[in-house]
């Protein structure tokens, strides 16, 4: 049977020490979203994106050691528990996937502001660790939720160029299904 | 002893009085008709008698066969006389009546059972005279009552015939006669409303236009389906009807497969 996400530990407040600790051991630390936004913003989208997927690389290992043998396996729901889970660990937004026909797009919502690009490179990196597929995920920012359609490296800039002429993720899905038609 | 004395010469002197006085043949009719029906039947529904002799032969105090001569007033079987006497009796129906209708057979049409389930409007002819327009409306005014589907079958009837195509048809007549349909005494609103129900049917429906027509065109998989965390159901029904609907393909084949769109 395929574990659910457990939360329980995951963030240990050692205020006598002064120091906080995940349920493996590993030192963690609260920063403000804005400063670290502000950080990679001055770093550059080069060192912004290696941050991004170094933490979500980071999820996928805790992804995988969690499901162990079902990693692939698992179902929509299943996954859709492990990575919510992770990535509210991380304060970064709680997380949904929907299913378009073929297509399947990350939904986040209550996200810092300005991680919109972040979280994408994040996720995207936690999938190609935990399922050794080279995914990317475009960013559809609507009101106050994100969705990124998960696409493959080289449909990305097809899919970017669409969305900056305006279209929505419906028309987007539309286009790319006649496309693998 | 005197009591029965005194009640029987009031008997004798009651028929006595009946015997000398002149005879209706129309109230000995319906006599009869009162004894085998306990409703009574107007006057004017019943048949002139055909021998009003004939009523006159059974009296019975007349006949040796109730009082023997022989017999004196003590030995008189007194029950069996005062019997139908101390009964209680509708007003409408006299003692004496009771006793001429057990003989008089030529009531027996008027007491038949098909005459005792008439009622005062039955009393109008069956099928109406063709000249009469209010009688062929009222027939048809009560149907409509009880049965509201024949009037969306007489609607065709309204049409004019091939003789009448081509002819000035006066639209008042017409009218007129639903009119009268609808005004005729004892149909109420529910009546009209039955009436009128139909022709609103026949109405043709205007409907509005659907807005998916005004819409662009969507895509065909415009409404996802969303992926959240499963709740708790304890429901056994509900648990497998979420077990069915869960997707058969692992989260690794849905990646792979969104890998395709190009």
């Amino acid at each position: 049977m395929t574990p659910r996400f457990d939360p329980t530990k995951a963030i240990l407040f050692d205020l006598a020490r002064g120091q906080m600790r995940d349920d493996e051991g590993n030192a963690r630390l609260n920063l403000p979203a804005a400063l670290l936004v502000r950080l990679c913003e001055q770093a550059g989208p080069a060192a912004a994106q290696d941050f991004a997927q170094s933490l979500g690389s980071d999820v996928g290992r805790r992804i995988e050691s969690r499901l162990g043998q079902h990693i692939k396996t698992a179902s929509l729901e299943e996954w859709t528990d492990h990575l919510g889970g992770q990535l509210a660990l991380l304060g970064l937004g709680d997380l949904s996937v929907e299913r378009w026909g073929q297509a399947l797009t990350f939904v986040v919502s209550s996200a810092p502001a300005g991680c919109t690009t972040f979280i994408g490179q994040l996720l995207g990196a936690a999938l190609q660790r935990a399922l050794a597929r080279q995914v990317e995920l475009v960013a559809f920012a609507e009101q106050s939720i994100t969705k990124y359609l998960l696409v493959a490296p080289d449909t990305a800039a097809k899919v970017s160029a669409l969305v900056q002429s305006g279209q929505g993720i419906g028309q987007v899905v539309e286009q790319l299904k006649q496309g693998a038609a | 002893m005197n009591a029965r004395i005194a009640r029987l010469e009031a008997l004798l002197a009651r028929v006595a009085a009946r015997k000398d006085a002149p005879r209706s043949g129309g109230g000995s009719v319906g006599l009869a008709a009162t004894a085998a029906s306990p409703s009574p039947l107007g006057p004017g529904a019943l048949p002139e008698p055909e021998e009003p002799r004939a009523l006159v032969e059974p009296l019975p105090l007349d006949s040796p066969s109730i009082i023997p001569p022989s017999a004196s007033p003590d030995s008189l079987d007194v029950p069996e006389l005062d019997a139908p006497l101390i009964e209680p009796v509708p007003d409408s129906v006299d003692v004496t009546e009771v006793e001429l209708d057990d003989e008089v057979p030529e009531s027996g049409p008027v007491a038949t059972p098909k005459s005792e389930a008439l009622a005062p409007d039955s009393e109008q002819p069956i099928t109406p005279p063709p000249e009469s327009v209010e009688e062929l409306v009222a027939p048809a005014a009560r149907q409509h009552v009880s049965e509201p589907a024949f009037v969306a079958r007489s609607r065709p009837n309204l049409a004019p015939t091939m003789e009448q195509l081509g002819q000035t048809v006066d639209l008042d007549e017409g009218d007129s006669k639903s009119t009268l349909e609808l005004d005729e005494p004892g149909l109420d609103e529910t009546t009209n409303e039955i009436v009128i129900t139909p022709a609103l049917r026949s109405q043709p429906a205007f409907s509005a236009p659907a807005q998916s027509q005004g819409s662009p065109s969507t895509p065909v998989d415009a409404s996802p389906q969303i992926a959240r965390r499963a709740p708790l159901e304890a429901s056994v029904v509900a648990i497998t009807s979420q077990a069915d609907a869960r997707s058969p393909r692992s989260f690794l084949d849905l990646i792979d497969a969104a890998l395709r769109l190009k």
